[in-house]
């Protein structure tokens, strides 16, 4: 397995816990800052020189920002990181997945999204992904929605080369996805926000089932028989599409790639970074 | 779903990329 986290710090000390008890030894830690596309290319560039091929991409990485903090390329941070950052990393492993596709039959993706999606009420089918994102639109529950589109449109393009993909809801778990660096230090939101999470945090369920749908869908041959579903914790649940898949898919698709494009050719770098992620 | 758990044979002889540190599937995959 490879660990690709922002801090592998932390990811080694993680990976050194996993290992107690245990005789797994095959755990690699690798830098990975989804929300930089320098950071993406440089991963897959390593992933392609270790390993050529993989079985398996379960894309669990994501953050939910409060402060309206830009990306090192000048986008909303939130944006950038749960579904740029996805979506290029994912572009970038496609060629490691289909060899193993392949040469074995299938290879999958999973996409961490989540039940959040559901309010993405501005969420606009015919312009997914503007240029510049625009500060009235709800940024976690529509890079979950696009999660699931993108998750949709991977099956539909490479379905028939036997690339299965899913997109999952983990449930509410306990743990640190969302950090204080991420919530505003002034006003009332960083405190609220603060409260609601330690007043939920008894309903809140352990890593390790929240682990679950997303092993499930990487591994089971349950799953197998499904490709482009999103799931839940009972099975293949219904994601609120207010459109049509099929025709979003493409667009978001195509607006993705081109937004990378202008992106990593530093047409928005010039915009400076607002916070210390960056 | 919820009476499935992951054995070794699902794991063996594959590889995983898994983003993000704050994770259990990890722990699960290396139990």
């Amino acid at each position: 397995m490879i660990s690709a986290v922002r801090c592998p710090e932390k990811g080694h000390a993680a990976v050194k816990e996993m290992r107690l008890g245990t005789r797994a030894k095959s755990v690699l830690v690798e830098h990975l800052d989804l929300a930089d596309l320098a950071s993406i290319d440089a991963f897959a560039d390593r992933v392609a020189s270790a390993s050529k091929t993989i079985d398996v991409l379960i894309n669990n990485a994501g953050l939910h920002d409060l402060t309206g903090a830009k990306s090192k390329y000048g986008y909303d941070l939130t944006v950038a990181t749960n579904h740029i950052g996805t979506f290029h990393l994912t572009n970038r492993l496609l060629p490691g997945l289909l060899a193993i596709a392949a040469e074995k039959g299938e290879a999958r993706v999973v996409n961490v999204a989540s039940w959040v999606h559901n309010f993405a009420w501005r969420f606009d089918p015919n312009d997914p992904l503007p240029d510049e994102w625009p500060p009235h639109r709800e940024s976690y529950g529509e890079s979950k929605l696009a999660n699931i589109i993108h998750t949709h449109e991977l099956s539909r393009r490479y379905g028939a080369d036997g690339l299965i993909a899913h997109s999952v809801h983990p449930g509410h778990v306990a743990s640190e996805f969302l950090r204080q660096e991420n919530l505003p230090t002034k006003g009332l939101v960083g405190p609220l926000v603060n409260f609601a999470s330690a007043l939920s945090r008894p309903w809140a369920i352990s890593p390790a089932k929240g682990a679950k749908p997303s092993l499930f869908t990487a591994t089971s041959e349950v799953a197998a028989t499904h490709n482009g579903v999103y799931w839940d914790k009972n099975g293949p649940a219904r994601a609120k599409f207010r459109f049509d898949p099929d025709e979003v898919g493409p667009r978001l698709w195509q607006q993705t790639e081109a937004l990378i494009g202008r992106l990593a050719s530093n047409d928005l770098r010039s915009m400076k970074p607002t916070n210390a992620l960056n | 779903m919820k009476r499935w758990s992951l054995t070794p044979d699902l794991v063996a002889g594959k590889t995983f990329v898994v983003t993000g540190g704050n994770t259990g599937i990890g722990y699960e995959m290396v139990r």
